[in-house]
Formats: structure tokens, C-alpha cells, sequence
């Protein structure tokens, strides 16, 4: 083996692993480029978010990969000192890294600087997420011998931490116990900030996770240094998004017992789905959890205060993380699992037919990401709304449901006042429904598609940062075709039903489309040219469809915006535009 | 008679180009004259002697059959096959005429192994003798284990 | 003894991949209540032609009929009248033994509890363990025995003793000849892919040697004993050169001249012996032999 070629297989190998997550963030990174100067907030939570996950996902697969492919004994038996492994691996990671933030930074820089002169940016938060996960993912990852669950909990952990240097910190002000002051004294010392300063909190915060980062680091590296290969046909089959096996056993017990009387054929197939959505319900579990925690804490604090502020920020965070990545685990783990395992092929020569193995699949995943997605999340609101809301102000979460039919009536172009009939309501909130079900479907696609959980979940992330691009980029470059095709619908179907009728069919046909492409992808299981020739057109033309609808939408929110503004205006501006 | 005393007598050699169910049935047919299976003795039904010998049923099958036309064994209805007595309910004539198909066989087997007449017949006397004395010490053991 | 309806009819089978062709142009037939056997070497194309009868694959052209159906439009009737016992078994990681067994056992019409009582002893399987945890042989078993219990019509195995320690080997071939031939040797027909060839010589009535996607040899397994020997002679200098039609391959060493004869043996004997050899002998050879003998 020359030092002279032209690449090191070993790093060349180590960057192809990397690659899908690498691409993922660098389209996160592109995202500034593509909205530009038109500055909105939900995008860039996004963006954020999805490099963050991007970077995750990079950190686990560096090392959780090995487990994925069962190559760890390979690895470990060849010639070559596991410090030098461990040291080309952390390179390969740290450059994808640091490339990945470049471009990002790059890209902020360069195409949206407000976010840069924005008070409450702070650079420190940018730099200190990549170097986290460099630092902590691979030794989760080792930790937990599992690719996902290491992303998970290296997301967990530093949140814990901090939750609980913010907590110490809020009762350090509170009663200016020394023994909590200590750590924020000596940090204010640090960073020369005055230590009654609130910002203290910033930079004790700073320490931790550099203490954090390095300690992680520290373990992941001796730990790989002395890890054991278990038996990997011995132990239970990797799970790539699993529970470990007692706590699994223990909690479903019950539902055996009630499952148990069930044998026929299609009962079988449908208890079989139902225990592969494990983790969804899981997740579902951790979100009520969450959920609950907020209310409480949303009801114990007083206005203004920062307890309240924290209730508010994990409500939000709980459910901007939650309503968009649960309908996208539901789909892959539907799928993916059974690849991984090699039970799929097996699994069609039993005498089900296909076609009843594939609806048994997707009508579980699609009721289960329904029921836990969007039907759970709106009762919990409803019921949160109900006992601890009242009437304060709550412009982030969404108003009860009278509220709700007269945005959808100003949405729909009916009189300002007025509220929207029942029905159209309902077909609205259908409509909803149905884009929970095209999310839950694109990663069925996904999954369909790819070889593994996490590479499922990277590409329906992919596709849902390509689609929600070219709605930013529509919407907000090109308001004008949208604006035309709304005024258009208007004037031409001034029927509210019909209208909500059109949005309804119009999501349905690319949920259809993507449903028949899954199938034909599930039935061939091999991705061959021909089939890629085929479906990547189809698949460009459904997102740029979708696109226009989703733009005549915000079209059609930003014309009642508009009316709500200045009641009278629109019609001068709609004769004009006639 | 148990399946395992049976498959140490049948020894099946894919390499002799001879079918299987021939095998069987010549091996049946050897252990008879020679006195390792007694008259009356009960035969192991065809699925253990197939699982033992890892051979097809349908062969095994096939060997039962062409042994019970040659009145090498008999069936009796719901107690399973047994040795017949050493009567062939074929003629003399035929009997012998199948004998000395193979005898031929031996013959042109002797010329292709470029042994001579005068060895043949010397070899042939050898074998009746050896065959004789198997018979006889079969006997005696029988006899042996008969006794209280 | 051709009956009527064949268990399997692969007429002319095409598949491709791309560019290169995994089968070219296959036909054979398999009656009912015969163990038919399937022999190719590493990437011949057996596994793919197996997935075309379990609708796993479609033909690129030809026809496949299993039980007088097309797998592709009448899916369910085929299915649910054969098992097949895949080459990389897998299980769901949470099934336990008892598990699987009752999972396979809710998609058949027939499931025979006693057959199955019975092999799980004989195997010695522990009901109450994960099925992802046993060894390799202890899961192909598993699979077995699933496949067996389901009482199919015909039952497909896929190399099912690769990698299995050789009691466990001769326990699969002898659950195959008890417990699945069980019903009248004459209704189930055993359909096996493999190449470890010695293991099945004696429960093979009829094969098919398949070679680059294309068919070699199909022989019962009695006529190709009896037709295929091994000359091998001995000659006081260079051995001369033979030039028979029905010599298939011909090696020499020195002075030693080794024939394999696949019909004629008798005239290439006799030919031979005319050419005045030290010695001479002959003898057959088993299923794996005439493999080795055909593909070389």
C-alpha cells in the first residue's frame, strides 16, 4: 500500500459513508442562496434544524456505520494501530464538518446577513454545534453501538445539561445560594463578565460544553480503543431504531395478552406493522412527555418570567421537532427495517399476496402517523388550550376551533367577518390531514428506495428541503404567478367548497403518484437505471406541482392577510388587476 | 430387526453406476442367502430405512417392491414386511437363468480385470466357501443367543 | 411416466440484468411427487430463476407455470401450495421460536401442530428463544420446519445446507424424506437448489445441471450413474491421442490417461484396450462427479 496513490482507500471509504449526510447538510447550507434577501423565520429554523440534523446524522454514521454493515471485525483485525483508525476517522468527520459549517457560514454571509446582525446571534452557537458533535457522536455512537440512537442522545445530552445549568442558574439568581454561584462566579472570572449579569448564564454555558465536548472526546477514544466486537449473530439483530429488548418486553406485555386473540392472516400482518412502528409510538411517548412537562411548567410560572419563557420554548420546540419528523420516521421504519434484516424478500414468497402485504404496511403507517402526528398533537392542544390557556396570548400555538373556521374563511376569500361554513371547514382541515399523509408517504418512498433506516430518513429529508426551496423560492421570488392563479380561482370558482375541493384532489394526486411509485420500487427491489430514468422525472414534476399548489396557498393566505389589513383595499386592487 | 442393524449390512456405493433401488435389493438379497436376515425376520418400514440411508421413499419404495416380486420378502397386512423362507416361487429354469445373468456379468467383469479361467474358477470355489462358513457361524451365534 | 400436470414447467426463460443475462433461454419440468434437483455452480443463475417461480422476479420472456399457474397473476394460489426455505434465512429480531412458528402458521389453510411438536424435540429448538439468536443451523431448522409443517404441495429449498455443520446436514435431508414426504411420496415434489451435491445424491430422482444461465444436462439420476464412467488406463510410453466423440474430458499424466465417458462406455473400452494399455479399469460416478465432469 503506496502513500503515493492517488487517494487512501481507507479515507476514501470513510468519505463515501459520509457522503449522504454531507450532501444533506451542504442543502441546508444552499438554502440562504435560494431564499435570499426575503427574510422569513420559518425557513431559517428550518435550515438550521436540518444542518444540524445533517451534521448528526454525519457524526453517527462515522462509527455507527460499522455496526450497520457488521465491517467492524474486518476493521478491527486488520494491521493497523486502532489509534490510527480512530485518528483517520475523526479526520474525515472533522473535515466534512468543518467544510459543511464553511459553507453555511459562507452562504449566511454572503446571502442573508440579517440573520448575522441580528441581536441575538451569537457566533459561539454556530461554531459550538459542530464541534459538539465531532466531540460527543462518535462516543454515543460507540456508547450505544447503534447509529441513530447515538444521533439521538447526542442531541439529548447536551440539552439535558443545559437545562440543568439554566435551572441552576435561575435559582442562583433567585436566591443567591453560594453553592450554585460558584460555578457561574468562576465563569463570570473566565469570560470577565459581572457575575450578577444574567448573560453569565452564556458563558458558563460556553465552559460546559467545552468540558462537555472534551470529556466525550476523551471517552469515545478509549472506548474505541478497547472495544469488544460482540457476537453479532448471537445478539438479538441490530435495530437500527429500537428499544433495548427488556424494556420492550416489559412494556408490551399487556398488549400481547390483548393481541393474542387475534390469528387470522391479515390480523397477523397487522400486529406484525404495528410492533415495526414501535419506536413511532415511542416517540409519541417522549413528545406527550415533553408536552405535559411544558403545560406544567407553563402553569406554575408567571407571565414574562423565564420559567414561563422555558415552558414556551420546549411547547414550541416539542412541536416544531415533532409534527414534521414523526410522519417521516413512521414511513421509513415501515419499510427500512425489514430490508435491513433480509426479511423482505422472504416475507413475499409466504401466501399473502403482495399487493395485501404492501396496503396491510402502508394503511398502518399512514393511520399510525395519523392518529400519533396530528391527531394526538391537536387533542394535547386542545385540552392543553382548554385547562391552563384561557384567553392569553398565544399567536404560536393555534386559536380554538371558531377561530380556526373564520381564518379558513378569510383564507378562502369569504366576508372578513363572516366564519366559514362547517363543511368547508372540515374539508380544509381534510386537506391538512391529507398533507400529513403525503409527508408519512414521501418516506415511504424514501425508504422504498434506500438501503438503510438512516439513509431513508436522509433522503426524505433531502426531498423535503428540495421541496420546501422551491416554495420559498415560488412564493416568495415569483409571488405573481401564485397571486395570478389565486385571484384566478376566485373569480372563476367563487364557490368555497369547490376551492377547498381543488386544494383537496390536488394534494391527493401526488399522494396517489408517490404511493404507485413506492409500490413499484418495493416490488423490484433493486434500483436499477431504467428505473431511476423513470421515476426521477415523475418525481420532479410532482414536487414542482405540489410547489404550485402550496404557493397558490400562500397566495391565498397572503391576499387574506391583506383584506384583514385593509378591508376595502382588495377590491380596488382586484379590479385594477382585472 | 432394527433400522440401524439393516443399514450396516446396506452399504450404497453411487460410484458402481448401479441404481439405487438395485443396490438395496441386492444387499437384501446377499444378506438373505447369506443368513445375516433369518426367515421371519420383520423389515424396518420404508420411512425410518429412507431417513437412515438418506434416500429417496420412492426408491426404497421401488427396492420393497421388486424384492417382494422376487419372493425375497412378503407382506403381511398391518404387520409390516417380513423374510420369506428361502423359496423362490419361481421356476428352476428361471431361477437359474437370472443367476446366470449374473454370472455373466462376473465373467466379462474377470476378462476386463485380465483374470484368467483357471483363477476364475479357483476364485469361485473360494467364495462358496467363504459364504458357507459366514453361514455356518451365523447359525452357531443364533443359536448361542437362543440358549438361555 | 410424464404426467399430465407438471408441478413446475420453466419453458424458455429469459431474465436479464441490465445488459447481461442471469438466465438465457431455460426449460425443464418437474412432475409431481419427484425431488428435483438443481445443480450450478456460484452465480449460474439458480437463485434467479428460483425468484421467477416465487414471483420474486418477472421473466424477461418465457414462461414459468407453477401447479399449470402463472406465479405473477394468480399469486395467492400458487403461494399458498408451496414453502420455500430461502439460502440467508432471516427472522423478525422481537420472535421468539413460538413465535414465528404461530406467525408462519396464521397465513396457512393447513398447519400440522404435531409435525411440528415433533421436530422442534428432534432439533432440540428452545420454543422461548429469540429466533435472531439461535446459530445458523438452529435458524435454517427453524425455517425447515416452517416450510414442512405448512404441509405444501412442493417445497422449494434454496442451497439450504450451506454453512451447517454436517449433522445438521443430514438431520435437514432427513426431516425432508420423513416429515415432508409424509403424505404420499407421490403428491409432495421437493424442489432443491444447491451445490453441495453429495448431500442429496440419494434423495435426487431427476436434475438439471444449469451453466451460465443456460441448461447443461438434465438427466434422471439413475440413467446418469449408469451412462457416466471413468476410464482410466495405464501405457507403457506417451498414451495416444484419443479422439472419441463420446470421451467428454480426457487428462493425462505422464503415462496415465484418465477418460470420462458419458454413454458409450463399452466401445470406448474396447477401443482402448486395442491400444494395448498396462492397465485398465473402470468405474462410475456419483451426481457430484458428473457435475465436475460436465462443467469442466
Amino acid at each position: 500500500m503506496t502513500k503515493e496513490n492517488h487517494m487512501n482507500p481507507r479515507i476514501a471509504k470513510e468519505i463515501k459513508v459520509l457522503r449522504p449526510a454531507f450532501l444533506l447538510t451542504l442543502a441546508a447550507a444552499a438554502m440562504p442562496l435560494v431564499i435570499g434577501p426575503n427574510r422569513h423565520e420559518l425557513p431559517e429554523i428550518w435550515m438550521g434544524i436540518i444542518f444540524a440534523m445533517g451534521c448528526l446524522i454525519m457524526g453517527a454514521e462515522a462509527f455507527g456505520n460499522e455496526f450497520q454493515q457488521k465491517t467492524l471485525s474486518l476493521l478491527l483485525t486488520q494491521p493497523l494501530p486502532r489509534t490510527f483508525i480512530w485518528k483517520e476517522k475523526m479526520q474525515v468527520l472533522g473535515a466534512a464538518l468543518a467544510i459543511g459549517t464553511g459553507a453555511l457560514a459562507g452562504a449566511v454571509m454572503l446571502f442573508d446577513r440579517q440573520v448575522v446582525s441580528a441581536e441575538d446571534f451569537s457566533w459561539m452557537a454556530w461554531v459550538l454545534v459542530p464541534v459538539c458533535i465531532l466531540c460527543t457522536t462518535p462516543y454515543w455512537t460507540l456508547f450505544l453501538r447503534n447509529t441513530l440512537l447515538g444521533a439521538l442522545l447526542t442531541f439529548i445530552a447536551p440539552v439535558l445539561l443545559l437545562g440543568i445549568n439554566s435551572y441552576l442558574h435561575y435559582r442562583w439568581l433567585e436566591n443567591g445560594k453560594f453553592i450554585f454561584g460558584s460555578w457561574f462566579v468562576v465563569n463570570g472570572f473566565l469570560y470577565q463578565k459581572w457575575i450578577h449579569d444574567p448573560a453569565a448564564e452564556e458563558s458558563s454555558v460556553i465552559t460546559l460544553l467545552i468540558l462537555y465536548c472534551a470529556v466525550c472526546c476523551w471517552l469515545g477514544y478509549r472506548r474505541f480503543r478497547s472495544l469488544q466486537v460482540v457476537d453479532a449473530q448471537g445478539t438479538a439483530a441490530f435495530r437500527e431504531l429500537g428499544l433495548p429488548a427488556r424494556v420492550e418486553t416489559l412494556l408490551l406485555r399487556p398488549f400481547k395478552t390483548i393481541a393474542a386473540g387475534f390469528t387470522s392472516s391479515l390480523a397477523s400482518l397487522v400486529k406484525k406493522e404495528l410492533r415495526l412502528q414501535q419506536i413511532t409510538f415511542v416517540g409519541a411517548a417522549l413528545f406527550c412527555l415533553m408536552a405535559v412537562a411544558g403545560a406544567v411548567l407553563f402553569h406554575l410560572t408567571v407571565d414574562e418570567s423565564l420559567g414561563r419563557g422555558w415552558a414556551m420554548g420546549i411547547l414550541v420546540a416539542d412541536y416544531y421537532l415533532y409534527l414534521p419528523i414523526l410522519p417521516l420516521i413512521a414511513g421509513t421504519v415501515a419499510v427500512a427495517e425489514e430490508k435491513a434484516w433480509g426479511v423482505a424478500d422472504w416475507h413475499l414468497t409466504l401466501p399473502p399476496s403482495a399487493r395485501r402485504q404492501w396496503t396491510a404496511k402502508v394503511a398502518v403507517a399512514l393511520i399510525t402517523s395519523l392518529i400519533l402526528g396530528l391527531i394526538l398533537p391537536a387533542v394535547l392542544l386542545l385540552a392543553g388550550t382548554a385547562l391552563f390557556g384561557g384567553e392569553r396570548d398565544s399567536n404560536l400555538l393555534l386559536p380554538r376551533f371558531h377561530a380556526i373556521r373564520s381564518a379558513v374563511n378569510a383564507v378562502l376569500g369569504g366576508n372578513a367577518s363572516a366564519i366559514a361554513p362547517m363543511s368547508v371547514a372540515l374539508a380544509f382541515l381534510f386537506c391538512v390531514v391529507l398533507a400529513q399523509m403525503l409527508l408519512t408517504s414521501v418516506a415511504i418512498y424514501a425508504a422504498s428506495i434506500a438501503s438503510s433506516t438512516a439513509r431513508a430518513l436522509v433522503l426524505a429529508l433531502g426531498m423535503m428541503i428540495a421541496a420546501g426551496c422551491l416554495l420559498e423560492f415560488c412564493a416568495a421570488e415569483h409571488p405573481y404567478l401564485a397571486l395570478q392563479i389565486a385571484q384566478f380561482l376566485r373569480q372563476t370558482v367563487p364557490s368555497q367548497m369547490v376551492n377547498v375541493g381543488l386544494l383537496n384532489v390536488s394534494i391527493f394526486i401526488p399522494l396517489g403518484l408517490i404511493h404507485c411509485l413506492a409500490y413499484r420500487c418495493y416490488r423490484s427491489r433493486e434500483l436499477t437505471r431504467n428505473l431511476l430514468r423513470f421515476q426521477v422525472p415523475l418525481m420532479v414534476l410532482v414536487l414542482c406541482f405540489l410547489t404550485m399548489v402550496f404557493a397558490t396557498l400562500v397566495a391565498f393566505v397572503r391576499i387574506a392577510d391583506e383584506r384583514g389589513a385593509t378591508p376595502g383595499r382588495y377590491r380596488v386592487v382586484g379590479q385594477h388587476a382585472l | 430387526m432394527t433400522v440401524s442393524t439393516v443399514t450396516m449390512l446396506i452399504q450404497l456405493n453411487f460410484k458402481s453406476g448401479k441404481p439405487a433401488y438395485l443396490q438395496v435389493v441386492d444387499q437384501f438379497k446377499s444378506a438373505a442367502a447369506s443368513g445375516a436376515l433369518r426367515p421371519g425376520e420383520p423389515l424396518p418400514s420404508i420411512r425410518p430405512l429412507a431417513e437412515q440411508l438418506r434416500l429417496n421413499r420412492n426408491t426404497v419404495a421401488k427396492a420393497y417392491a421388486e424384492l417382494e416380486s422376487q419372493g425375497i420378502i412378503e407382506t403381511v397386512a398391518g404387520k409390516g414386511c417380513f423374510v420369506t423362507e428361502n423359496n423362490s416361487p419361481f421356476k428352476k429354469a428361471v431361477r437359474q437363468k437370472m443367476l446366470s445373468d449374473d454370472i455373466d456379468a462376473a465373467i466379462v467383469q474377470a476378462h476386463h480385470l485380465q483374470v484368467n479361467e483357471k483363477d476364475f474358477l479357483e476364485l469361485v470355489t473360494q467364495r462358496l466357501g467363504f459364504f458357507r462358513q459366514k453361514s455356518e457361524s451365523n447359525a452357531n451365534n443364533h443359536n448361542q443367543k437362543d440358549k438361555p | 411416466m410424464k404426467t399430465e400436470n407438471p408441478v413446475i414447467e420453466i419453458s424458455h426463460l429469459v431474465r436479464k440484468f441490465g445488459r447481461s443475462d442471469a438466465v438465457n433461454d431455460l426449460s425443464l419440468r418437474v412432475d409431481a411427487g419427484r425431488c428435483y434437483g438443481f445443480f450450478g455452480r456460484n452465480g449460474a443463475g439458480k437463485t434467479t430463476t428460483i425468484k421467477c417461480l416465487l414471483n420474486l422476479l418477472q421473466p424477461t420472456s418465457g414462461t414459468v407455470r407453477v401447479f399449470g399457474l402463472e406465479p405473477r397473476g394468480n399469486e395467492v394460489e400458487v403461494k399458498s401450495r408451496l414453502a420455500y426455505v430461502p439460502d440467508q434465512v432471516a427472522f423478525y429480531p422481537w420472535m421468539t421460536v413460538r413465535e414465528t412458528l404461530d406467525y408462519l402458521a396464521s397465513f396457512r389453510q393447513r398447519w400440522n401442530r404435531t409435525t411440528e411438536k415433533e421436530l422442534l424435540g428432534q432439533f432440540r429448538l428452545d420454543a422461548g428463544k429469540k429466533a435472531t439468536a439461535l446459530s445458523k443451523g438452529q435458524k435454517t431448522q427453524l425455517a425447515l420446519i416452517g416450510a414442512v409443517c405448512a404441509e405444501p404441495d412442493l417445497l422449494i429449498l434454496d442451497e439450504p445446507t450451506s454453512g451447517l455443520d454436517p449433522i445438521v446436514r443430514r438431520e435437514f435431508i432427513q426431516t425432508v424424506i420423513g416429515a415432508y414426504q409424509d403424505a404420499g411420496a407421490g403428491q409432495r415434489t421437493v424442489f432443491v437448489s444447491t451445490h453441495l451435491i453429495t448431500e442429496f445424491e440419494g434423495l435426487i430422482d431427476e436434475f438439471t445441471i444449469i451453466d451460465n444461465g443456460k441448461e447443461a444436462l438434465t438427466l434422471e439420476a439413475d440413467d446418469a450413474r449408469s451412462r457416466f464412467r471413468k476410464i482410466r488406463a495405464r501405457f507403457a510410453g506417451t498414451p495416444p491421442a484419443i479422439d472419441f466423440v463420446a470421451a467428454r474430458n480426457i487428462k493425462r499424466d505422464g503415462r496415465e490417461l484418465e477418460i470420462t465417458v458419458n454413454g458409450d462406455a463399452e466401445m470406448v473400452l474396447n477401443r482402448i484396450k486395442s491400444m494395448g494399455p498396462e492397465s485398465l479399469s473402470m468405474e462410475g460416478l456419483t451426481l457430484e462427479e458428473i457435475f465436475v465432469a460436465t462443467l469442466q
